[in-house]
C-alpha cells in the first residue's frame, strides 16, 4: 500500500468524523431561542397567547357553572362532572386541574412576551399592541383563577412562587390591567397588529375597560368600577372568534360531546317573556344527573364566538356602583334599562322585560337584590355566577346555589410545588361568603 | 476518499466552535495513534521472507471434510477459512517455526507446529467434536475476534444450523428458546413475524425501549415497530428485523448486558445482537435450492356463548364467527443460494421468497430478498468485504385488539345472536356503536397494505500490514422506505360514513462508520498483549409523512380520491459519536485480563452532559489448564473449568422520538384566523443524559467427562441509574412535564446453559441443550407518583416494572368475594375502593430443552421445548366476553333455574371491575420446534442432478401446555412496548404450523 492510499484512508476517516455535528436543531418545532428573539417568533407567540386564552375561557365557564346552579351533565359515567355538581371534588379531577393549567399556560405565554418583546425590533405600534394584550390576558387569567381558587400564584416566574390571597391577587390583576390600558392608549390604530396579530372581533380597549370594571367591582372600589364602566363603549361586543382549526372549546364540551350542558332551571325561575332564556338555552329537556338539562343556544357550531364580556355586565356594574354610593335613582334607572333592552343586533342577551315599578326599586336593598337577579340571567354561562353566589353569602353544603367555596388545589401542583397551601375547609358549615 | 458514502448529509454544517475544537482534539488524538501504528507496520513485517501454508481439516470421527473451519497462525492476524472440501490456503506467512490452529464451532480446536520455509507447507487437521465452547471465536463486545476463553463475559452464539432448523420466517423467531437470559416472545400471529420482543436479562428502561441493538455485518440496523396505522395494538404487528432472510445468516452473537457491551456505549443497555451473514467459502460453486410449504392452523378457539336459549328461555340462533374469520393459512418459501470462490475472492449470493397467508382471512405477508456478499483480497495486506442486501416486504394486515374495527374484537363485543352476514350485498352495521365495524365487511372490503423497500449495505476494509497489526474500517448503510396505507370504503362503518383513507410514508436511514486498529505483541512466551483503538460514528434519520382523506369517491382508494384531505410531517435525526480503547493481556493462554474505555456522545443529550465515559474490566481464568489443578483430586473431575468475571458500564439513549428532548420547543397554536406558537407543555432538559447501566457478572464454564457435559453458569446484577421518565412539573409554570433522568432499575439473575453429548457414536449421535434463566426486576427509585400504563401495568417504586395493579373486590369473612343479595360481586363505594397488586407479567423463570439426534448418516431428528413459568397474563379477551355476555361462562346464566351449573345472570359481567379476576397464570411450555430431516439416497439425488437432497418434515408451535384460557399466553397486545407486557385482548393468535421442505445442493 502506498503512502498516498494510506493518507487517503486517514483523510476519509477524518473527514467523516469532522463532518459530524452534535448540535441538532429540531425541524418539527422551533426552539425557544428562535421564538423569543425574532420578530416572527414574537408575532406568532402573540397569536398563540390569544389561542391559549380562548381555550381557557371554557375552563372558567364550566367548573364554576357545574359547582354553582348553571350547568349539569347528562352522563352519570362522567364521575368528575357529576361529583362537581354536588360539590364533591377530588384533586385529580379535570374540573380541578384544567382551570389551573390552562390559565397558567396563558400566563406563561404572556410572560414570555412581556419579558422578550421589548428587545425585538417590532416597531412601537406592534410592540404596544402585543404588550397590551399580554398584560390584559395575564390579568384576566389571574382574575379568573382567583374566582376559582382561594389563593393563587401571581408571579409564577419567580424563583420561589408564593401563593397570595384574594386582596393581593386583585391588586395584581388591576395593576396589570392598568399597564394594558397604558400600552393600548399609545395608538388608536395599528396596521400590523390589527391586521395579522389581534383576532378579528377582539376589541382590546373595551375588553381592558370591562375587565377593570369587573375586578374593581370585585375589590369593592365603586368609583373606579364606575369610571371604567363609563369609559367603555357599551355599544360594542368584544368576541373571541373560532375556526375549524381552533374550535370553540365550550362547543366541544357541550354541543359536540354533550358532556356539560346548561340546566333547565334558569328557564323555570325566569320571569315569563325573558328573552335571555332563548338566547342562552335551546333544545329538548333531558335528564341530568342532578337537574334536567338542555343545550347551549349560543354555541351551535365549532366556530361560534365566545364574548369576553357582555355589555349588560357593564350596565349592571354601573347600577351596582351607584346603588352602593347612594345614587339610588340612577341605579334604579339603569336596572330598568337592562330589563327593558330589546331589539337591535342579536349578538348579546337582552331581557325585553317590562320595567319594574318605582316601588320595587326604592331601597338600596331592593335595587341590589334586583341587580343580582338580573346578573343571574344577563351573565348566564359566563362563569361569573359562582362569584356572585359567594358575594351573596349563599354557599353551604346544602345550598341549591353552590355547595363549595373553592376548587381544591390540583394534584399536579400539590405533588410538585412545596408551597401549595392546605385546601380550605369546604363546604362551609353554614351559609357563607367564603371570605 | 475511497470509503466515503455518497450520502452528502454526512458533511452537515458545524455550528459550535467549542464543540468542534473538542471533537477535533479527540479525533486527532485517536487518529494519530491509529496512523502511528499504521506507519510502523511495514518496518515490522515487510522485510521478512514469507511462504504459503495450506492443508485440510477433517472430522476425526467420520473423516468427512469440515467446511468453514478457521485456520490461523497464532500470534498473527493471518488466517483462512476452509472450503467445502475442507481445504485452506494461507499465504504471506513469515518464515520460521509457526503454530497453526484450526477451529470450528462444535469441535475442539487443534494446534499444529509447522516450520515455514521457502516451499509450500502442507498440514492436515483432524478435529474432535466437543460440547465445550471455550475455543469458539466471537467478535461482539471486543475490538477484535477473540476466543471465548479469553472473555470475562458470557456471549451466546447461535450458528446457522440452529437458525435454519427453526424453520421460522424471521431471524428473531429463530432465536426463541436458544439463548439463556433472553426472553423472546412473539406478540401476535400476524403474518410476517407477528412482532417479536427480545428482553435480554430483563427490562432496563421504562420509556426508552428495551429491545437490544441489532448489528448485521457491522451495520447498525433499524428494528423499529412504530405504529403508523392503527391496527388496534399500540405497536406495529411487524418489527423491521422481519426484513432479514434467516437463510442468509451464518451466525448470531448475543451480548446480554453492559459488562460485555461497554464498547457500544450509549446504545448498549439492552444488549447487542450481532448477526453475521454467510460470506461464502472458497471452492467450486455450491448451489443450494430450498423450498418449503407450511400449513397454518388456529391452535385454540375462544369459548363463546352458544346457549340455545335466550334470557327469556326462547330458542335463539347464535353465531360463532370464528368459523368465518379464521381459515387454514399457508406459508410458501423458496430460496436459492450460490457460494464459492478462490483464495483471493469468496462470494455468497442468495435470493429468497416467502409468502404467508395468515390464519385470519385477508391477512398476508410477502418478502422477496436478495443478497450478495463478496470478499476480495485487493492486494496482500488489504481485504475488502462488501455486502449488499435488498428486501421488499409487503403485508396486508387486519385490525384486531383494541380497535373497535378489529375482526377478533368484534367477536368479543357483539352478542352472539347478531348476524353480520350481508343482506342484498349490504353488511349490517355492528350493533355495538358507531366505532365498531362488521368483521366480515372488514375482511371483505377493507385494505391495509404495507410495503417496505429496504437496502442494507456494507463495505468493510481489513488492512493487515504486518502479522501484528490489523486495522479495519466499516461503512454501513441501512435505509428503507415504508408505506403503510389504510382504506375504509364508504358506508362500511358508522364512524366513517364517507370512507377514510390514509397513507403514511416513513423514510429511515442509519449510516455508521466504524474504525478499529489492534496491535498484538508478545514480549515473552508467557505473555501476549493486544491494544486496540477505535471509533464509531452513526447518524440516524427518520421522516414520516402522513396524508389522510375522507369523503371518498365510491371506488376511490388513494388519498387523492378524497374530498377532505389533511397531512402531517415529522423529521428526526440523531448523531452518535464514540471513541474507545481496549487493552488485553493473556498470560500462558490461561489468564486473561481486559480493560476498555469508551468516550461517547449523542446529539440527543444536553450540551453539558453529552460526553460520557463507559469503562469495562474483565478477567477469565482457565484454571483447568493449570497443571497443578489438572492433577488435583478436584481437577480430575473436570475436563475443563474456567472462571470469569466482568464489570462494565453502558448507556441507553431515549427513543428517536425524543431526539430533541434537550431543547425547549414551541409548537403550533392556531387562533381564529392566525397561526401562532406557544411553548410545548414538555419542557426541554438541557441536562438530559443517557440511562446508565452498571453490570457485574460472574460465571464458570465447566466441562465433565471429556467435555461430554458442558455447563455455563452466570450470575449477574444490572443496575440502571438515570432512567428516563417524564418528571411532572408544577403546572403553574406553564409546563406539565420534562424528560428527566430520575429512575433506578435493577435486574438480578442467574443463567444456566447445559450441553450434553448423550450418545456419540459414528451411527448415532444424540445431543441435548438445556437453558434456564431467572431474572428479578425491580424499580428501585421513582420520583413522582406511581402510574399505570396500558390497562394495569404499574410503574411503582419497589416493585417489578409493569406488575398488574387493579381495583380489588371487597372480601367476605372467609376471604372470598363479597356477594350481594343479587348474587353479584359487590363493588365498594368510590371512597373505600382499594387497588392492589393482582399479578405480574414478568416470568419467574424461563427455560428450554433441545434434543438433536442423528441416526446414521441420513436421518436427523430434533425437538425444542420452550417455556415460561410463573408470569401472569391479563386476559382482557375473556373480560370483554364476560362483560358483554358473549363468553361461554355467560352462557351458563341462560340455564334453567335449578340447574346446578347455572350462574346468576349478570355474575360474569360483575367481575369486570376486578382485573385480578383475569390475571391468569401465563405459565406455558411450547413444543416450539420439531423436525425430521432425511438425506435422500444419493441415486435419488443424482436423478435430479443434485449432489445432495434432503427432505424435512417439521412443525412449529405444535402444542402448548398451559392453564391459560385464552388463545395463547405468549402474545402481547402492546407489541414491543416496554412496560405494557402480558396483555391479551383480541390479539391475532399464533398459528400452529406443519411444514414439508426439500433442499437440494449442487
Amino acid at each position: 500500500m502506498t503512502n498516498k492510499s494510506r493518507y487517503a484512508i486517514a483523510f476519509a476517516a477524518a473527514a467523516t468524523l469532522l463532518g459530524c455535528n452534535l448540535d441538532k436543531t429540531n425541524p418539527n418545532a422551533p426552539s425557544q431561542g428562535t421564538i423569543l428573539t425574532s420578530r416572527d417568533g414574537i408575532v406568532a407567540l402573540a397569536v398563540g397567547l390569544q389561542g391559549r386564552y380562548a381555550t381557557s375561557m371554557a375552563y372558567f365557564i364550566y367548573p364554576g357553572g357545574l359547582i354553582s346552579d348553571e350547568l349539569g351533565t347528562p352522563i352519570a359515567a362522567l364521575q368528575s362532572y357529576k361529583d362537581a355538581e354536588v360539590g364533591a371534588l377530588s384533586e385529580t379531577y379535570g374540573v380541578v386541574e384544567d382551570p389551573w393549567t390552562t390559565h397558567y399556560q396563558t400566563i406563561k405565554s404572556a410572560d414570555d412576551l412581556i419579558a422578550n418583546a421589548p428587545a425585538v425590533n417590532l416597531g412601537d405600534q406592534s410592540l404596544s399592541g402585543i404588550l397590551s394584550i399580554s398584560y390584559l390576558l395575564k390579568g384576566a387569567s389571574l382574575g379568573e383563577l382567583i374566582q376559582q381558587y382561594q389563593k393563587i400564584i401571581v408571579n409564577p416566574r419567580a424563583a420561589t412562587p408564593v401563593f397570595v390571597d384574594r386582596t393581593m391577587a386583585l391588586a395584581a390583576v388591576l395593576s396589570l390591567l392598568d399597564s394594558a390600558l397604558t400600552q393600548n392608549s399609545r395608538f388608536t390604530t395599528r396596521t400590523e397588529f390589527d391586521g395579522s396579530i389581534r383576532a378579528a372581533g377582539f376589541n382590546v380597549k373595551n375588553t381592558i375597560l370591562a375587565m377593570q370594571a369587573r375586578y374593581q367591582r370585585m375589590a369593592n372600589n365603586w368609583p373606579a368600577a364606575l369610571a371604567a364602566a363609563n369609559a367603555a363603549d357599551t355599544s360594542v361586543v368584544s368576541f373571541m372568534n373560532f375556526s375549524d382549526q381552533a374550535i370553540n372549546p365550550v362547543y366541544d364540551l357541550s354541543s359536540r360531546s354533550s358532556y356539560i350542558r346548561p340546566r333547565d332551571t334558569v328557564r323555570v325561575i325566569a320571569e315569563p317573556g325573558d328573552a335571555r332564556i332563548a338566547f342562552n338555552i335551546t333544545g329538548a329537556t333531558v335528564a341530568g344527573t342532578v337537574r334536567p338539562i338542555r343545550s347551549f343556544a349560543q354555541y351551535p357550531a365549532t366556530t361560534s364566538p365566545i364574548a369576553f364580556y357582555w355589555p349588560g355586565e357593564l350596565m349592571l356594574i354601573k347600577a351596582e356602583a351607584w346603588a352602593n354610593t347612594g345614587q339610588l335613582a340612577l341605579a334604579a334607572q339603569m336596572v330598568n334599562y337592562v330589563r327593558t333592552r330589546c331589539g337591535g343586533a342579536a349578538n348579546q342577551p337582552k331581557a325585553c322585560l317590562p320595567a319594574l315599578p318605582g316601588s320595587d326599586l326604592t331601597t338600596q336593598a331592593q335595587i341590589i337584590a334586583e341587580i343580582y337577579k338580573q346578573r343571574k340571567f344577563e351573565l348566564f354561562g359566563t362563569g361569573l355566577r359562582w362569584e356572585d353566589v359567594r358575594r351573596q353569602g349563599l354557599v353551604s353544603a346544602t345550598s341549591p346555589f353552590a355547595k363549595r367555596c373553592w376548587l381544591l388545589y390540583p394534584n399536579s401542583e400539590r405533588n410538585t410545588e412545596p408551597n401549595v397551601p392546605a385546601n380550605p375547609t369546604d363546604p362551609p358549615a353554614s351559609l357563607s361568603t367564603c371570605l | 476518499m475511497p470509503f466515503l458514502h455518497p450520502m452528502a448529509y454526512l458533511g452537515a454544517s458545524l455550528s459550535r466552535p467549542a464543540e468542534i475544537s473538542r471533537m477535533i482534539r479527540l479525533t486527532r488524538r485517536s487518529l494519530f495513534k491509529l496512523l502511528a501504528l499504521a506507519a510502523l507496520a511495514p518496518s515490522m513485517g515487510g522485510a521478512q521472507a514469507t511462504s504459503t501454508v495450506r492443508g485440510r481439516v477433517n472430522d476425526s470421527r467420520t473423516g468427512e471434510p469440515i467446511q468453514s473451519a478457521q485456520v490461523s497462525i497464532e500470534g498473527t492476524q493471518l488466517g483462512a477459512a476452509t472450503d467445502a472440501q475442507g481445504a485452506f490456503n494461507i499465504s504471506g506467512v513469515p518464515a520460521g517455526n509457526r503454530t497453526l490452529i484450526a477451529r470450528r464451532i462444535g469441535y475442539s480446536p487443534q494446534r499444529k507446529q509447522v516450520t515455514v520455509g521457502t516451499g509450500v507447507s502442507d498440514v492436515t487437521f483432524s478435529l474432535e467434536v466437543t460440547a465445550s465452547t471455550l475455543e469458539q471465536v466471537v467478535v461482539t463486545g471486543s475490538a477484535t475476534p477473540t476466543t471465548v476463553r479469553a472473555l470475562g463475559t458470557s456471549i451466546a452464539t447461535v450458528d446457522n444450523s440452529q437458525i435454519s432448523e427453526a424453520r421460522s420466517v424471521t431471524v428473531d423467531q429463530a432465536l426463541q428458546g436458544k439463548v439463556a437470559g433472553a426472553q423472546i416472545t412473539q406478540n401476535s400471529g400476524t403474518p410476517g413475524g407477528g412482532g417479536l420482543s427480545v428482553r435480554l436479562r430483563g427490562t432496563g428502561s421504562i420509556i426508552s425501549g428495551s429491545e437490544p441493538l441489532y448489528i448485521v455485518d457491522g451495520v447498525i440496523v433499524d428494528n423499529s415497530s412504530d405504529q403508523l396505522i392503527n391496527f388496534g395494538a399500540r405497536s406495529n404487528p411487524q418489527n423491521r428485523l422481519a426484513d432479514l432472510d434467516p437463510n442468509d445468516i451464518d451466525r448470531i452473537e448475543i451480548v446480554r448486558g453492559a459488562a460485555a457491551a461497554a464498547l457500544y456505549g450509549s446504545r448498549a443497555n439492552n444488549g447487542v445482537v450481532q448477526i453475521f451473514t454467510k460470506r461464502g467459502v472458497a471452492g467450486a460453486p455450491r448451489i443450494t435450492f430450498g423450498t418449503r410449504y407450511t400449513s397454518e392452523h388456529l391452535a385454540k378457539r375462544l369459548a363463546l356463548n352458544l346457549a340455545p336459549l335466550d334470557a327469556g328461555g326462547k330458542p335463539v340462533t347464535r353465531y360463532d364467527y370464528q368459523d368465518e374469520i379464521f381459515h387454514t393459512g399457508s406459508l410458501k418459501e423458496m430460496n436459492l443460494s450460490a457460494e464459492g470462490g478462490s483464495d483471493k475472492t469468496t462470494y455468497y449470493a442468495g435470493a429468497s421468497y416467502s409468502g404467508e397467508d395468515g390464519i385470519i382471512k385477508a391477512s398476508s405477508a410477502h418478502r422477496r430478498s436478495a443478497r450478495v456478499n463478496l470478499s476480495q483480497k485487493v492486494f496482500d495486506p488489504l481485504k475488502l468485504n462488501i455486502g449488499a442486501n435488498y428486501v421488499r416486504s409487503e403485508a396486508d394486515f387486519e385490525p384486531n385488539g383494541e380497535s373497535g374495527t378489529g375482526v377478533i374484537t368484534a367477536l368479543l363485543f357483539t352478542p352472539t345472536t347478531f348476524s353480520f352476514f350481508p343482506v342484498n350485498g349490504i353488511y349490517p352495521q355492528a350493533p355495538t356503536g358507531s366505532g365498531f365495524a362488521n368483521p366480515l365487511a372488514v375482511i371483505d372490503t377493507w385494505k391495509a397494505p404495507q410495503t417496505t423497500d429496504r437496502f442494507i449495505g456494507s463495505i468493510n476494509a481489513v488492512y493487515t500490514p504486518s502479522p501484528k497489526l490489523i486495522a479495519q474500517y466499516t461503512l454501513g448503510y441501512d435505509g428503507y422506505q415504508l408505506e403503510a396505507d389504510q382504506l375504509i370504503p364508504r358506508g362500511t362503518i358508522a364512524s366513517e360514513p364517507t370512507g377514510y383513507t390514509a397513507a403514511v410514508l416513513r423514510n429511515s436511514r442509519i449510516v455508521n462508520n466504524d474504525g478499529v486498529a489492534t496491535y498484538t505483541s508478545k514480549p515473552s512466551d508467557d505473555l501476549e498483549f493486544g491494544s486496540s483503538l477505535g471509533f464509531n460514528y452513526t447518524t440516524q434519520f427518520i421522516s414520516t409523512t402522513t396524508a389522510v382523506a375522507r369523503d371518498l369517491l365510491p371506488t376511490g382508494e388513494l388519498v387523492s380520491a378524497g374530498a377532505i384531505p389533511s397531512a402531517g410531517q415529522s423529521r428526526f435525526d440523531l448523531v452518535t459519536l464514540g471513541f474507545y480503547g481496549q487493552q488485553t493481556m493473556a498470560w500462558r493462554d490461561r489468564l486473561y485480563l481486559t480493560g476498555a474505555l469508551r468516550r461517547d456522545a449523542s446529539s440527543t443529550f444536553g450540551t453539558g452532559d453529552r460526553w460520557q465515559w463507559y469503562p469495562k474490566l474483565s478477567a477469565s481464568y482457565v484454571i483447568s489448564d493449570e497443571p497443578w489443578f489438572r492433577n488435583s483430586a478436584i481437577g480430575r473431575g473436570f475436563s475443563s473449568l474456567r472462571f470469569r468475571s466482568a464489570l462494565g458500564y453502558a448507556g441507553n439513549q431515549p427513543s428517536i422520538a425524543n431526539a430533541y428532548a434537550s431543547l425547549d420547543s414551541y409548537v403550533k397554536r392556531v387562533n381564529n384566523d392566525h397561526v401562532g406558537v406557544v411553548n410545548s407543555l414538555v419542557l426541554g432538559n438541557d441536562a438530559l443524559k443517557p440511562e446508565r447501566q452498571r453490570e457485574v457478572e460472574f460465571g464458570a464454564d465447566m466441562g465433565f467427562w471429556q467435555d461430554r457435559i458442558n455447563l455455563e453458569a452466570t450470575v449477574y446484577s444490572k443496575k440502571v441509574t438515570d432512567a428516563l421518565l417524564s418528571r411532572p412539573l408544577p403546572t403553574s409554570s406553564g409546563y406539565t412535564t420534562k424528560l428527566d433522568n430520575i429512575g433506578e432499575i435493577s435486574n438480578k439473575g442467574f443463567e444456566l446453559l447445559a450441553r450434553t453429548r448423550n450418545i456419540s457414536r459414528p451411527d448415532l449421535r444424540w445431543t441435548s441443550t438445556v437453558t434456564y434463566s431467572r431474572n428479578r426486576n425491580r424499580l428501585d427509585k421513582l420520583i413522582g407518583s406511581p402510574f399505570t400504563l396500558g390497562y394495569a401495568n404499574r410503574v411503582e417504586q419497589g416493585q417489578p416494572i409493569g406488575y398488574f395493579y387493579a381495583e380489588l373486590p371487597t372480601f367476605n369473612a372467609a376471604g372470598g368475594d363479597s356477594i350481594g343479595a343479587d348474587g353479584l360481586i359487590v363493588r365498594s363505594p368510590v371512597a373505600t375502593r382499594v387497588s392492589g397488586k393482582v399479578g405480574d407479567p414478568n416470568p419467574k423463570w424461563i427455560g428450554s430443552f433441545l434434543n438433536e439426534i442423528q441416526i446414521g448418516k441420513r436421518v436427523q431428528l430434533r425437538a425444542l421445548l420452550d417455556g415460561s413459568f410463573g408470569g401472569n397474563v391479563l386476559n382482557f379477551t375473556k373480560r370483554t366476553l364476560d362483560t358483554f355476555g358473549t363468553s361461554a361462562e355467560a352462557a351458563l346464566e341462560f340455564l334453567p333455574v335449578g340447574d346446578p351449573k347455572r350462574v346468576t345472570p349478570g355474575y360474569a359481567r360483575s367481575k369486570r371491575f376486578f382485573f385480578g379476576k383475569y390475571a391468569e397464570d401465563g405459565t406455558y411450555v411450547k413444543l416450539r420446534e420439531v423436525s425430521a430431516t432425511f438425506d435422500l439416497a444419493p441415486n435419488l439425488a443424482r436423478s435430479v442432478k443434485a449432489a445432495g437432497l434432503a427432505l424435512t418434515v417439521s412443525g412449529r408451535n405444535l402444542h402448548t401446555w398451559t392453564n391459560y384460557t385464552g388463545f395463547d399466553p405468549e402474545m402481547n397486545l402492546f407489541g414491543q412496548l416496554t412496560v405494557e407486557r402480558g396483555n391479551d385482548f383480541g390479539t391475532y393468535p399464533i398459528p400452529r404450523q406443519y411444514s414439508i421442505g426439500l433442499r437440494a445442493t449442487y
